[in-house]
């Protein structure tokens, strides 16, 4: 009875007005297979994963999908549950497959996919596994083969590309469950209406029926690939890393099958353009020759699946590939050989619908509020909440794991015909507008021109983010070796950052190192400033805590060329960062504070601000931070200066990263604050998410930037809120310029902090007006520091009050960072090299002494 | 919310000491203890000398690092932390069974490129909330052996014991942690394991 209705029900909304605009259904559409009943815990958990995978893609269900899909929690039967399911996803699928128990494959076509010329639609695709199988869904299409080395004369079908999603958060391969849905992405080049043949294949590696026949992955090693000539190989990260030093290179892998249509592919990226070759060798031939080889040409663009097709007669033996033609680079993430779509019996196809519509251009125009050109920041939606342009096929500059494009006046994209809503802003100093967007057939233009509530820079402060990325991370999967300055540049322009740290850090190291040139990289526009520095991270002293080096003039230290030699006592880093004047300070500070080991005595402020438990310091933050804060070391010129000028702030939990900080101003020691996002590491949202904001008269330029950071003239904000011109009066109030933007309008408070407790508090209308504060307080006995906060977007850095000519004295945060120096000693003593030991050593040591003259010192 | 599994050691709240063993935690506060008192009466703190200050405690918790071999469970997760301290989880293809009601032992590799020494986490709303709960979305039970923190050596391996309630084909994710934040971003973290578990 489910079944019939089932059946009525499907092909009503096959025929019902479509999301896909309508039109009439061609005569291949039939019934796509049926399952009566699934477990539904496995059913619902992987249907609600595929909704997340379709909302990361940018292509959501839409609002009553998914509330139809959340309805089925409460629902008690598995069968009622299977039906629904199959009821809602069926219509949003171009094909189905129905893998029976004996392993054989049936295709079903089902709707037909509509898509921008060009542009990249997702679908799904029905899978009914009465086998049971957890292997990798293979699709093919013979409308999807390179052109390149294409037959002349089927080169016209070869208009459509295609590839499965099977990145997170799905899980690789079929999860074995008899109904599941996966996701396969398609493009066309050609307008109108034409047919694809789609192939599938679900068979298990060396299983009965399946097509593949060997893969290799280099988790360990080489995995059997060697034979090398003119080629050095080195295994790292996952990743084979060739080397050409000569004209022939190659390399080469035994592999046994039966012969037959085979094709082999792999995931790479070459440093150049050119071809590379394929070769086999055979039982009956057992050398590889020209008799038997494929050409393949190389695509130095970025990182992508290379399939490059061939015949074997007689018995397999193994392959060689050519990856070069002389001198250069390339680097293999997988490889897999398997048989062609047809060949091994294996496979089943069925001719779907794709209808490409035309697209038209959208030109941006886009000023500040002061009418300046600038970059914007865009997110542009369909009326089905899919996201333009497609989201996992954007290339650099656009990354695919943003929803958001950078745009500026002149430059365009392509949007099929309909309505779009486009969210336009310009960093946290704009407010957010949204625009409708009407796309027909004749070019038009966005226009944008930015709303500000507030334009720091035009009151002397210039905002940075000291901690940004172009490799790893998000960057990290594909391609490692990250993107280039020109793509970084576009999206500190866009989220208004103006001064950019882009850091070469350990995974990327040795292809960003090109970038660094000790000044702003020439990419720059001013005001928009991209200096490239180093995060020690994944080398060096980076176990006993990362650490940010700005401003340096040697970007490595003496004694190699790479990473692989830096010291792993982070004062040793120290000691050579600021011997060249550079700014040095922690990164992700929270990171190893989260978790307590144990508790002193003390008062705990609001906000657990201050707090006096003890930290594990089992992470990466501001770690060794709590010695070297104690330390100075020589400058360029000779003269001491303090080993550490900042702590890290703004993208950790503030309860770890200000209470650290706080105490270690409590010990009358002077280190700033400064904002960071760490992006796309903490988050690939955006940059400038943390951000410091620095006072600066005049032009802006990168070293006087940097140097009045490391003085304290900023404060720090994620840009929501701003403390600014935070200054002591002569009566002895303090008094600063506050002002905050938060939808609705809320009252935010803004208290002065002294010595880490709010003394004062007021209230702040968040409506992004500037308001002058004034804090009277009574006159302080003791030496302090003070400075205002408004919890958790914004804090200054410290004012000291010196009273009797002695310096800050607090003796419970003393206590606290003695007994946090030894935690840190426990934890990190093991992360140093044996020649470091002593001077590890000396160096807690001296950090003892001293928190220990300052406990002697303080007061309660 | 995500249940936890079973392990040695929980997450802080603000205002309680927490643990990551009993052994480290009571010698650590003694040393609290006896450092707070040596200040006090002036003397110069234990730890002057080149040697480990706190205790004398090994910092490793005894976890002796191995990397799975025949002799081990079969490898089901591989767990890497990246030099940035972000916590990365895929599964290996292997044979996905239990037989409902007996635990089964597989391993985790475990590659800490950061040499962190937080504990490993790891959760799923999958994990039965008690003995009795009969909920149609949990259905597990889980465990790390051995508990709490890391070595901080690059390679080590834990075993992961796993236990269905009930039969058929199950689904769980697995959202693995060291830490508050330390999930690395686009979902890298979780794992789905789909079980077929026999009666």
């Amino acid at each position: 009875m489910i079944k019939t209705i089932y059946v009525i029900a499907l092909v009503l909304a096959i025929f019902s007005v479509s999301r896909f605009g309508g039109g009439p259904l061609l005569a291949q559409s039939g019934s796509m297979p049926y399952v009566e009943r699934v477990d539904a815990q496995p059913l619902l958990l992987i249907t609600n994963r595929l909704a997340e995978a379709m909302h990361s893609t940018g292509n959501p269900f839409t609002p009553e999908q998914t509330a139809a899909l959340n309805t089925l929690k409460n629902e008690p039967s598995d069968v009622r549950i299977t039906a629904k399911v199959q009821q809602l996803l069926d219509p949003l699928c171009i094909a189905s497959i129905e893998i029976g128990s004996d392993g054989k494959t049936t295709v079903t076509p089902g709707v037909p996919a509509e898509v921008m010329e060009n542009g990249w639609r997702a679908m799904l695709i029905k899978v009914v596994n009465r086998a049971g199988i957890q292997s990798k869904l293979r699709v093919d299409s013979p409308n999807a083969r390179p052109i390149p080395h294409g037959p002349k004369d089927d080169i016209v079908n070869r208009w459509l590309a295609l590839s499965t999603f099977d990145g997170r958060p799905l899980s690789p391969t079929l999860s074995g469950l008899e109904l599941e849905y996966r996701i396969i992405q398609v493009s066309s080049t050609t307008v109108g209406d034409r047919t694809a043949r789609l192939e599938f294949n679900a068979g298990m590696v060396g299983g009965k029926n399946s097509s593949v026949i060997r893969q290799w992955r280099f988790d360990k090693d080489s995995d059997g690939w060697g034979e090398l000539n003119d080629l050095t190989m080195t295994v790292r990260d996952q990743s084979l890393f060739l080397e050409a030093l000569g004209n022939d290179p190659f390399l080469s892998a035994p592999v046994k099958a039966r012969g037959g249509r085979m094709v082999l592919r792999f995931w790479g990226r070459p440093d150049g353009p050119g071809v590379g070759q394929l070769f086999w060798w055979t039982e009956q031939l057992p050398q590889p020759d020209g008799g038997r080889q494929a050409v393949f040409q190389l695509d130095p663009g970025g990182d992508r699946e290379y399939a490059i097709e061939f015949s074997v007669e007689g018995e397999l033996k193994g392959v060689r590939i050519d990856p070069l033609q002389g001198p250069g680079k390339f680097r293999i993430d997988w490889v897999s050989l398997e048989y062609a779509s047809g060949e091994s019996g294996t496979w089943d196809a069925a001719d779907v619908t794709i209808r490409t519509v035309p697209s038209t251009e959208v030109q941006f125009a886009v000023t500040d509020a002061d009418g300046t050109p600038c970059m914007g920041a865009f997110e542009i939606r369909d009326a089905q909440g899919r996201v333009y342009p497609y989201q996992s096929k954007r290339q650099a500059p656009d990354f695919f794991f943003q929803t958001q494009i950078y745009r500026e006046t002149g430059e365009s994209i392509h949007l099929p015909r309909g309505q779009y809503s486009v969210k336009c802003s310009h960093g946290p100093e704009s407010i957010v507008q949204m625009q409708t967007l009407d796309v027909g057939d004749e070019p038009i233009t966005l226009n944008y021109q930015v709303e500000r509530w507030i334009d720091t820079a035009k009151l002397g402060y210039w905002s940075g983010d000291h901690h940004i990325h172009a490799a790893g991370c998000l960057h990290y999967e594909n391609p490692m070796q990250g993107v280039l300055p020109q793509d970084m540049l576009r999206h500190i322009m866009g989220e208004d950052v103006k001064v950019g740290c882009c850091l070469t850090w350990g995974p990327c190291f040795d292809f960003q190192k090109q970038f660094f040139t000790g000044k702003p990289d020439d990419v720059s526009r001013y005001p928009y400033l991209l200096r490239y520095d180093i995060e020690v991270s994944g080398f060096g002293s980076h176990q006993s805590g990362h650490l940010n080096l700005l401003k340096l003039r040697q970007q490595i230290p003496a004694g190699g060329n790479s990473m692989h030699h830096w010291p792993t006592l982070g004062m040793n880093t120290l000691r050579w960062a600021k011997k060249q004047g550079a700014v040095t300070g922690t990164a992700h500070s929270g990171a190893g504070l989260t978790r307590s080991v144990g508790r002193i005595d003390g008062q705990d402020g609001p906000h657990r601000l201050p707090n006096f438990d003890i930290p594990a310091f089992d992470g990466i933050g501001a770690n060794e931070f709590i010695m070297q804060v104690t330390h100075e070391v020589d400058g360029p010129d000779g003269k001491k200066q303090p080993a550490l000028d900042f702590i890290a702030t703004m993208n950790t939990p503030r309860e770890s990263e200000w209470n650290i900080w706080y105490h270690v101003l409590n010990c009358g020691l002077p280190v700033v604050a400064s904002g960071e996002t760490d992006f796309p590491c903490m988050t690939g949202e955006r940059l400038g998410i943390g951000r410091v904001y620095v006072k600066l008269d005049g032009v802006l330029d990168y070293d006087s930037w940097v140097e009045a950071l490391r003085r304290g003239e900023s404060y720090v904000s994620d840009g929501t809120s701003h403390l600014m011109d935070f200054e002591r009066d002569e009566d002895g109030a303090f008094s600063v310029t506050a002002a905050s933007f938060q939808a609705g309008a809320p009252d935010v408070e803004v208290e002065l902090i002294v010595n880490g407790y709010p003394m004062a508090v007021q209230k702040l209308k968040a409506d992004g007006k500037q308001q002058e504060l004034r804090f009277e307080i009574p006159k302080l006995d003791r030496s302090s520091w003070v400075a205002a906060r408004i919890f958790p977007s914004a804090h200054t850095n410290p004012i000291s009050v010196i009273v009797d000519n002695k310096p800050v004295r607090v003796r419970a945060s003393a206590k606290w960072c003695l007994v946090a120096l030894e935690q840190c000693w426990l934890e990190k003593q093991k992360t140093y090299a044996l020649d470091e030991q002593p001077q590890a050593a000396a160096d807690y040591d001296h950090a003892r002494r001293t928190y220990q003259r300052i406990l002697n010192e303080g007061k309660e | 919310m995500k249940a936890k599994s079973n392990r040695s050691s929980t997450d802080p709240s603000p205002m309680q000491a927490r643990c990551f063993s009993r052994a480290v935690t009571n010698s650590f506060m003694l040393f609290v203890a006896i450092l707070l008192a040596c200040v006090a009466s002036g003397c110069n703190p234990p730890g002057s000398a080149h040697s480990n200050p706190a205790t004398g405690i090994e910092s490793k918790t005894g976890i002796e690092s191995k990397k799975a071999d025949d002799q081990n469970p079969p490898i089901l997760i591989k767990v890497s932390i990246s030099p940035e301290a972000r916590v990365k989880a895929t599964t290996e293809e292997i044979a996905m069974e239990l037989h409902r009601g007996e635990w089964k032992d597989f391993s985790i590799e475990i590659d800490n490129a950061a040499g962190i020494t937080a504990p490993l986490v790891v959760e799923s709303e999958q994990i039965l909330a008690s003995a009795d709960d009969a909920s149609r979305d949990r259905w597990l039970e889980l465990e790390i052996k051995p508990g709490g923190a890391l070595t901080g050596q690059r390679h080590e391996t834990r075993t992961l014991r796993l236990r269905s309630r009930d039969a058929g084909v199950r689904a769980a994710i697995l959202n693995f942690n060291a830490g508050q934040g330390t999930q690395d971003l686009g979902f890298r973290s979780d794992v789905i394991v789909t079980f077929k578990v026999h009666e």
